[in-house]
């Protein structure tokens, strides 16, 4: 029985492996084959290469007799994978239970039921777990500075301990998701926080790898202090007694996981029938806005609801402020190298980084799909006595709001940072300020001119549109054409007058769409 | 209160309504009734201003909708045959948005939302987000929403499809206060027993064009009826 509930689990956490969401189709056999042949090739071939690649680099210390600082610093990283990859998951498939009531009317024991759960997150961690894990204990094999039956020992143990791990966090995520109102922010957080860890690595983790591999003593201290990790090293040296200690703590921590997660389960069914806490009318209903600013708070709750819509549309925002904290601690850095690059013209680095500003400005496009995001449920919009302009600004005002103070603020810290003359400084402000607005009544424009509203999974008009597809190519292009003509002619003309004249240009085009969006754009809502 | 007049609808080759005229005066509830494709839910959206007609007029309080949309939506409210609140709000939070739009004062939306989320039941779930919603939750929700800014004319498509007994019980009753307020209604109906359990007058639809209106006994009575009335029960 429990073997079928893991299968369960299981299909319910590669579902979409076995079911096409946008299609709601069943995939077939070939199509669920190629993706589990995706997903196996991911964690093999691009995590398990890139992760063999730092065991690899590690090697020196198996060399130099020091292979349980080897397995300790690639078990710390192991761990660190193996919980990030099925913590998510834990909560989803241990936490979030919406089949607990159909599981409990069925003959089946709690213990299998919570049995399975376990065993599914702890099938997850090892696989993401194994992508640190197998490399490490095949590069110990090969350098044969380890025990091999040890460091097979140490793959399970670290296994083991990311199961614990895993839900013990997944229990921590399920406490703070029951308390946030806007999970879809918590998700796209932790996305970034994953792509801010990624980027560490990726650029710092070199430099860091050859620092313990030249002087390891200073970590070995470090981590025989902190014990954990070395009793890992020592197992996977094939010391039976770490072994042994590690198993037994691993063990001890599975089955109190098992005891709180089958008390929870059987709790559940007490508190299930429950009411949810009374609505305290008075504080949810006592803001009132104008339709305008309704509608704008609408587009906005929209965009904050979906992770997908925000990571798609709206990187640009976080990228645009995180770009302003760059230049205010890398700007001198910066001001050294920018103005030698591409000849070396007067100009150049102001025009690179105007170039830089409004091409993160481009990536925000939530405008686009706005419009075929009203889908099935236009009919509310329709039958409000609000006009078709209203509907329309509030789309543009929303894009406008994620995108012009960001630009605004990476401009005035290129302004502060870098050594610029006083016109220059004027246009980092200025030329970004016009370039969002403009991209904004692009999307718009694009997004009214393919429209669809037959959409049934929200993925197709986020990211698979054409209105969105054409607004970032036409963004990157415009702003390609203003940093390449800068370099080519533009300096020529010097480089205040340039930007002047482009963030004309740019303020013109954007005034004619906006006209268009006023007017026939609003007669084009009206007829969809 | 709603004047249509000379109405056609068409979906490409397909007309949907066919030159209706149909008159609902203040403190008459008027109920649309005929098979599936009859254009019940298609005269409830062009009345509503959702889909735009080919031919014909309609008035609500005087104002051609064509002409005036804004100041005609301002004195009813719609509800849908699947009612489909934003999912990405709470209840709370769509109410709040549709009070904002109607320009609904604070102290007003509190004691509304109150009174209608108490007589629908749906007062605990209101901080929940929409897309947790089952149906029949929605479509309460949806009704609250339409009454929300009080409006004079509610345009209703099936309203009682989806709900239980005693919201059913709920909506008969705030139907027929509005009428008796001066308010009027225009809903359909799958059956001929649903527009006798709510009085008024019932018109008998078939392909985009009225066939017969008057009270639900009339239309019984009359012998030229019997076969369209029959089949209408026999595909409810």
């Amino acid at each position: 029985m429990t073997g079928l509930l893991l299968r369960k689990q299981l299909a319910d956490i590669f579902r979409t492996y076995l079911y096409d969401p946008v299609r709601k189709t069943a995939r077939t056999r070939a199509g669920t084959i190629l993706c589990f042949v995706f997903f196996f090739l991911l964690l093999g071939g691009f995590l398990g290469v890139f992760f063999g690649g730092v065991a690899r680099k590690l090697s020196p210390l198996l060399a130099a007799g020091r292979g349980w600082l080897f397995f300790a610093l690639l078990g710390l990283l192991a761990v660190f994978v193996g919980v990030f990859g099925s913590t998510f998951n834990t909560y989803t498939s241990v936490f979030l239970t919406p089949d607990d009531d159909l599981l409990r009317a069925l003959p089946l024991r709690a213990d299998a039921v919570v049995l399975s759960r376990m065993l599914s997150v702890f099938v997850l961690g090892l696989l993401y777990s194994a992508t640190v894990t197998v490399p490490a204990v095949i590069r110990g094999a090969l350098t044969g500075g380890g025990s091999l039956p040890g460091s097979l020992v140490w793959l399970l143990l670290i296994a083991l301990l990311v199961h614990a791990l895993s839900c013990a966090l997944g229990w921590v995520v399920a406490q703070i998701t029951a308390r946030l109102r806007n999970k879809s922010l918590v998700t796209a957080f932790v996305a970034l926080v994953f792509i801010a860890v990624y980027l560490f690595f990726f650029f710092k983790g070199d430099a860091l790898i050859e620092r313990i591999v030249a002087a390891p003593d200073g970590f070995a201290a470090g981590l025989r202090a902190a014990l954990v990790p070395y009793l890992f090293g020592l197992a996977a040296m094939g010391d039976g007694r770490s072994a042994a200690i590690l198993f037994a703590s691993a063990a001890l921590l599975g089955v109190l996981c098992w005891l709180a997660l089958r008390r929870g389960f059987v709790r559940r069914s007490d508190a299930a029938g429950l009411p949810a806490e009374e609505t305290r009318f008075s504080r949810a209903f006592h803001t009132v806005r104008s339709p305008e600013r309704a509608l704008l708070g609408k587009e906005l709750r929209r965009f904050t609801a979906s992770g997908l819509y925000m990571m798609n549309c709206g990187l640009g925002t976080v990228l645009l402020v995180a770009g302003g904290v760059v230049l205010l601690v890398k700007g001198a850095a910066l001001a050294e190298v920018l103005p030698q690059t591409f000849g070396g013209h007067p100009g150049t680095m102001a025009a690179l980084v105007c170039t830089a500003v409004c091409m993160i400005v481009s990536s925000n496009n939530m405008a686009a799909p706005s419009v075929s995001l009203e889908g099935r449920q236009l009919w509310i919009l329709r039958s409000l006595p609000v006009t078709a302009r209203q509907i329309l600004r509030a789309k543009l005002a929303m894009q406008l709001r994620l995108t012009l103070l960001p630009a605004l603020f990476c401009g005035l810290c290129a302004a502060i940072a870098l050594p610029l003359t006083l016109g220059e400084r004027l246009m980092l402000l200025l030329v970004p300020a016009v370039y969002a607005l403009f991209t904004a009544c692009f999307a718009l424009f694009m997004g009214l001119h393919r429209p669809n509203l037959a959409w049934r999974h929200e993925l197709v008009p986020i990211r698979q549109s054409g209105s969105v597809v054409a607004t970032l190519l036409v963004g990157c292009t415009y702003t390609l054409a203003l940093g390449g003509l800068y370099l080519w002619i533009g300096w020529r003309l010097g480089s205040v007058p340039y930007f002047a004249l482009f963030a004309a240009l740019t303020l013109a085009l954007a005034a004619l769409l906006l006209r268009w969006i006023d007017r026939r754009g609003a007669a084009v809502f009206d007829a969809l | 209160m709603l004047n249509i007049e000379h109405l056609t609808k068409r979906y490409g080759d397909k007309t949907a309504v066919d030159d209706l005229t149909l008159r609902v005066a203040p403190g008459e509830l008027c109920t649309l009734i005929g098979p599936g494709g009859a254009g019940k839910s298609a005269v409830l959206r062009a009345a509503a201003g959702v889909r735009p007609f080919d031919g014909g007029s309609i008035r609500i309080g005087g104002i051609d909708l064509r002409a005036d949309p804004i100041a005609c939506k301002r004195s009813f409210a719609y509800l849908p045959d699947v009612p489909d609140p934003y999912e990405f709000m709470t209840g709370a939070g769509y109410l709040n948005f549709i009070a904002d739009v109607f320009a609904v004062s604070a102290a007003d939306r509190q004691a509304r939302v109150r009174r209608l989320a108490d007589a629908f039941a749906l007062s605990d779930a209101l901080d929940q987000p929409v897309a947790a919603y089952p149906l029949e939750a929605r479509q309460r929700l949806s009704l609250i929403a339409a009454w929300l800014h009080e409006p004079r004319l509610l345009l209703m498509d099936e309203p009682f499809a989806l709900l239980d007994q005693k919201s059913a019980q709920t909506l008969r009753r705030m139907l027929r206060e509005l009428c008796a307020q001066g308010g009027a209604v225009l809903l359909s109906a799958r059956t001929l027993e649903t527009a006798e359990s709510l009085g008024g007058t019932v018109a008998l639809l078939r392909d985009g064009k009225l066939l017969r209106l008057g009270a639900a006994e009339e239309l019984r009575a009359d012998p030229s009826l019997k076969k369209p009335l029959r089949e209408l029960e026999e595909k409810a």
